[in-house]
């Protein structure tokens, strides 16, 4: 069974915002609420570095080890879900996490953070699939689609990758092959093998 | 004083900041600067700054503290509109067509000039000065 | 303010009462990222290992292709509709440009079928008050002023202001319109985009457009980009970039900032800006200093490079460094590159071409690559990325005050060739104009009928100025702003007094844009709905010249028309509408497009938009998946051996097949495959010096020198006059390529291996312009003093010309160059 993860490749990434303005599109969230999001660093200096962030997935997920109602699971796939009617709202996940995924539409009178929301990697929920009821809390289901996150699917430099985590590992490391290939001067340090937020999130 | 475009907009911007996917990534006209010349003018980073053209225009904007351009010049997008000399427009719009998103048109400050042999405008090079609001 | 939005369109999916899930539910597999994706070397994408839920597609959800409107690279768009609404977008992964990617304004454009904030009915203000009115009353209102104002000032007090938001039909119908209104008072985005590319690199080899295509730079050793920011503008095209550098090629910015295409850099170099023209002699300072020139490819075809050594000469590195602001170094290291990474392409956007003096930016870049002999070859060229999706299309064939569609000019030869495609009589179409002669700026008199209109740029000068100042009857009075945001224009203040000071104002925008706002006004302002190009359909051409057809995703939105439509209601209103569209057929006040497209390629001979029918163009998109994503030719299928999108010049008339001409003036291919020569434009000799080509042709030419255009009397001349039919020798007596409606004379030459415009040598001295080699000179407003009498801008001659006393000179500068293709 295939592994799903996110992989995304800081040389190509231009901070374009697709894979926001896709997300957005394909699951209509509000404004205010952003399952991913472009992180630079360095922003305007040399050595500046885009990355595209959202929930990694991740295999030993922090979020679902600090949850207080357990409302975290596993899909056979290795995407990370979760329950909104289990939510409390708590907060410690976005505390836990160590990318900043977790959402908090803040839409209570009170100050409560109303029910998390996070990227699914575009596979919904634990309602039944391509329900009403899904597409509401979770947006579309593509996976059970057979297509992949929108996000990387539309990525204007192919930057952000999804998929099985083995298949664009691989491909990942054929990118990285030829850019040590071609380059004129190996010294230069600039064919360094950067796996951004790889072990982090997958320990391997 | 130059000026250019962001990813999120297009031209005028009218079409791309009534879409919410869009304007909910750039919500502010801004003018970067360098550090340098912001401790001059003794404007910071977020503050609004009064940038003023030499041919009379002038429009209020937010300061974006940055090496991203060296000493000596300011960048301005020039997608946003529907604030003009520090006022806000948007009463003026018909009901419900105002953009999500407005902002001071850079080109209420950039100048006369064109190409000799086109008439191109010239909005690439042109002097202004900085003052907090 | 409240934005938050939850849903879609609640108000066209409740209506209807539908829903997305609807879709959801019966969406089958349909594309995937799947099997396409990893067919392509490098989408980088896997088929999803899930199981896939086995679900039948509805017929009801249609899958409709149609191309992203924000920019000119032109990527596909798959969008997904049920009932009428727009409820999915998936990535198109076979397109050949995107491959499936989208930057942030592609990946939203299904939020352009709710159009929340779209002006909805056509509205006027009275009092001040946006009052909502009909279209028939808006077109009775606006016309009968329209009329009256014809009556008092003539026909070039109405400005016509269109868009490179038209596709290539509604274009062409614009500037025909205006010729049947009677005036060249129409101009559009590129007169502010692009005008001095069109300008400088027509000049210099004789189309002024992007030579190569996004995809060609996958072959580039070197990529050089100056004045551009494609991470921002042109997000998709940095794939293809990408892809060069990561096999190796440096990427090369130079820019006053440090853009995110920078931070992407092997080297960025900041200069000061408008100092490109310094930059670059710096740079061929150290290619002659080190003999790095292409000295065969200069010899064979390049004129008057060696005026260019002189100016070059002067500048010398610790020079350069003093008006640049760049140092030796540097620029030794990026000269050194481009020499030594062959063939590389050069990048510009409008960091160099919105300056006083871009015309000689833009033709300092082209000696560039002709020194170093980077034109003609794939990976080379002159890679001009342009800005809207159709700015390309737009200029090609739709509203400019300078010429007619196909770059023709406004003479009466030009007249009269668009007056017999068609079909009217020249002395009616000529006496829809002020009969009146004015200065044209040289001392000469003429009509305004063959003189440039006021340029985009200018219009508000047009209303402000002198009366006496202008070369027209009287001050412009009515405005018509169709698809333009004034506030991409400098000079906003007076511009608000311009608009104050009008009889009349017009919007027609799909959106109230700035101009329903920027003035107080209070009254004769009107805003007409326009549609989106996802309302309608037709071709566009992206930057590489490709031509592409978008299908129609949505019913127009609310009460809002397309182009054409609104177009068609005015011509009727104002009374020309049975000759204007004496052979386009009109349905319920709609015109057909594809009989617009049937008239495009009926006369547009001189930059080759006559082989691209509907047809072929419809097919190619059905079959988008077939083309290959370097070359762009289509590799077996139905549209085997063309090229993606038919890029013009595609010669002859579409029985001849031509695939289209992917890279400009590559010799290694037949002109009948997509080769070519540059062309022979600016005579036959200059001084007594040859500007025809030396030993060089393009492959299986049968003419083994230079040679000049053809003509009914050049053929005549080489004994292949009777290889044109009888039909096609009636059409062709007298005529030339460019005027022949058979066809027969492109035909002959392409049969003989021939370029039909002639084979020549690209010039580095445009004689006519103000600066025939590229000199420096300081902007308006410069920030060195110390430089400003050292570099001055033009002397008083030049200087008046700017100030609007002779508005018309400063046009008439543009055709007297011939400044079209």
């Amino acid at each position: 069974m295939a592994r799903m993860k996110f992989l995304c490749d800081d040389d190509r990434c231009i901070e374009c915002n697709a894979c926001i303005t896709a997300c957005k599109n394909e699951h209509e969230v509000p404004w205010g609420v952003n399952r991913r999001r472009v992180v630079t660093i360095n922003d305007g200096q040399s050595g500046e570095t885009s990355i595209s962030v959202a929930c990694m997935h991740c295999s030993d997920a922090p979020c679902a080890q600090v949850c207080p109602v357990d409302c975290f699971y596993f899909t056979d796939d290795g995407v990370v879900l979760h329950d909104k009617d289990l939510c409390i709202g708590c907060g410690y996940c976005f505390y836990a996490c160590p990318f900043g995924a977790p959402q908090f539409p803040q839409d209570g009178a009170f100050g409560n953070r109303g029910k998390m929301d996070k990227c699914t990697f575009c596979a919904g929920g634990p309602e039944e699939d391509h329900s009403e009821a899904e597409f509401e809390k979770y947006g579309r289901n593509r996976l059970a689609e057979g297509k992949l996150p929108l996000c990387a699917e539309m990525c204007s430099t192919k930057a952000l990758l999804a998929g099985d985590g083995d298949v664009i590992s691989n491909l990942f490391s054929q990118r990285v092959t030829q850019r040590q290939l071609s380059q004129e001067e190996p010294d230069s340090g600039t064919a360094q093998v950067k796996l951004w937020g790889w072990k982090t999130a997958y320990k391997d | 004083m130059t000026s250019g475009r962001l990813v999120e907009y297009e031209g005028g911007g009218d079409e791309t900041r009534s879409n919410p996917w869009l304007a909910e990534l750039q919500q502010q006209m801004f003018v970067e600067i360098n550090p340098a010349d912001a401790n001059n003018a003794g404007v910071k980073h977020g503050e609004q700054v009064w940038v003023e053209g030499p041919e009379g225009g002038k429009i209020k904007v937010m300061a974006f503290v940055t090496n991203r351009v060296g000493r000596g010049l300011v960048f301005m997008p020039f997608h946003f509109a529907g604030h003009y000399q520090g006022k806000d427009l948007r009463n003026k719009y018909p009901e419900g067509c105002d953009p999500y998103i407005l902002g001071e048109s850079c080109n209420t400050v950039f100048t006369y000039g064109y190409d000799s042999v086109t008439a191109m405008q010239e909005t690439k090079v042109s002097l202004c000065r900085l003052q907090k609001a | 303010m409240k934005l938050i939005k939850r849903s879609t369109s609640p108000s066209a999916a409740h209506q209807k009462n539908l829903n997305r899930r609807e879709f959801i539910k019966h969406s089958g597999l349909a594309v995937g990222a799947s099997a396409l994706a990893s067919q392509l070397p490098f989408t980088m994408m896997e088929k999803a290992q899930a199981q896939a839920t086995q679900l039948t597609n509805t017929p009801e959800i249609a899958t409709i292709k149609s191309v992203c409107t924000h920019c000119s690279v032109g990527c596909g768009v798959i969008a997904e509709v049920q009932n009428g609404v727009w409820i999915g977008q998936e990535p198109a992964f076979d397109h050949p440009i995107n491959l499936g990617a989208h930057c942030a304004k592609g990946a939203s454009v299904r939020e352009h079928g709710h159009g929340d904030r779209r002006l909805k009915y056509p509205m006027k203000q009275i009092n001040g008050q946006w009052k909502r009115i009909t279209w028939q009353q808006a077109i009775d209102e606006i016309g009968d002023k329209m009329l009256e104002i014809r009556q008092q000032s003539g026909p070039d007090s109405v400005y016509w202001l269109g868009s490179s938001k038209h596709n290539n039909e509604q274009s062409y119908l614009f500037r025909k319109f205006a010729a049947f209104w009677g005036s060249n008072n129409i101009d559009h985005q590129a007169r502010i985009c692009h005008s001095t590319t069109v300008a400088g690199v027509a000049n210099t080899w004789g189309y002024g457009a992007m030579t190569n295509s996004f995809n060609d730079i996958h072959n580039s050793k070197a990529i050089l980009i100056i004045g551009g920011n494609p991470a921002e503008a042109h997000p998709v095209s940095m794939q293809h970039i990408f892809k060069a550098k990561e096999q190796g090629a440096p990427l090369i910015v130079i820019d006053p900032r440090l853009t995110r295409t920078a931070a992407h850099a092997s080297q960025h170099i900041r200069l000061r800006p408008g100092t490109d023209v310094p930059l670059i002699l710096g740079m061929l300072w150290h290619i002659f200093e080190n003999h790095w020139e292409d000295k065969e490819f200069i010899r064979q075809r390049v004129y008057g490079m060696d005026k260019v050594r002189k100016e070059v000469a002067q500048w010398t590195p610790d020079k350069v460094e003093q008006v640049t602001g760049v140092s030796e170094n540097e620029l030794y290291q990026a000269a050194k590159t481009m020499a030594t990474h062959k063939p590389g392409t050069f990048i510009w956007c409008m960091g160099g071409t919105q300056h006083t003096i871009g015309n000689n930016n833009t033709r300092a870049y082209c000696i560039f690559q002709l020194a170093l002999g980077n034109m003609g070859v794939a990976g080379g060229g002159t890679n001009i990325f342009r800005g809207h999706d159709n700015v390309q299309g737009a200029t090609d064939l739709g509203p400019n005050a300078h010429t007619l569609p196909g770059y023709y000019g406004l003479a009466e030869g030009a007249w009269k060739h668009w007056a017999t495609v068609w079909d009217i009589d020249f002395q009616w179409l000529s006496g829809r104009f002020d009969k009146a002669l004015y200065d044209d700026g040289t001392g000469a008199n003429k009509r305004t009928m063959n003189m440039s209109g006021i340029p985009v740029s200018r219009w508000i000068d047009g209303i402000l100025e002198e009366k006496q100042n202008i070369s027209q009857q009287d001050n412009i009075r009515a405005m018509v702003l169709w698809g333009h945001a004034p506030n991409s224009q400098t000079r906003a203040p007076e511009m608000k007094k311009a608009m104050e000071k009008l009889d009349l104002l017009v919007v027609v925008d799909p959106y109230p844009s700035n101009s329903a706002v920027l003035h107080d006004r209070t009254e004769n302002t009107y805003l007409l709905p326009a549609s989106t190009q996802f309302e309608t359909y037709g071709s566009l051409t992206s930057s590489n010249r490709s031509l592409q057809w978008r299908d129609q995703v949505i019913e127009p939105l609310f009460e809002s028309r397309p182009d054409h439509q609104i177009l068609y209601q005015f011509a009727e209103k104002l009374g020309f509408a049975d000759q204007m569209f004496k052979h386009i057929q009109v349905k319920n006040s709609v015109p057909l497009i594809e009989d617009i497209t049937k008239e495009i390629n009926k006369g547009t001979w001189t930059i080759g938009y006559t082989g691209q029918t509907y047809e072929r163009l419809k097919k190619q998109q059905q079959n988008w998946h077939t083309f290959n994503t370097t070359t762009l030719i289509a590799e077996g299928g139905p549209c085997d051996g063309e090229y993606f999108g038919l890029p013009w010049p595609c010669w002859g008339t579409s029985e001849q097949q031509h695939p289209g001409t992917p890279i400009l003036y590559d010799t290694t291919k037949p002109v009948a495959q997509g080769g070519l020569t540059f062309r022979a434009r600016f005579g036959v000799e200059r001084d007594g010096v040859s500007l025809l080509a030396e030993d060089s042709y393009s492959k299986d030419s049968e003419i083994k020198q230079g040679y000049p255009e053809f003509s009914a009397d050049l053929l005549k001349q080489l004994g292949w006059w009777n290889e044109l039919t009888d039909k096609e020798k009636q059409l062709a007596e007298g005529k030339n390529w460019k005027t022949d409606l058979s066809g027969g004379i492109q035909r002959v030459a392409i049969k003989h291996g021939c370029a039909p415009f002639g084979n020549a040598k690209a010039r580095c001295i445009v004689w006519q312009f103000p600066d025939p080699v590229p000199v420096h000179r300081e902007p308006l407003y410069s920030n060195r003093r110390d430089m400003v009498n050292k570099y001055t801008v033009y002397g008083q001659k030049y200087l008046t010309t700017f100030i609007i006393i002779d508005l018309h000179s400063v046009c008439y500068r543009m055709s007297k160059v011939h400044f079209s293709a």
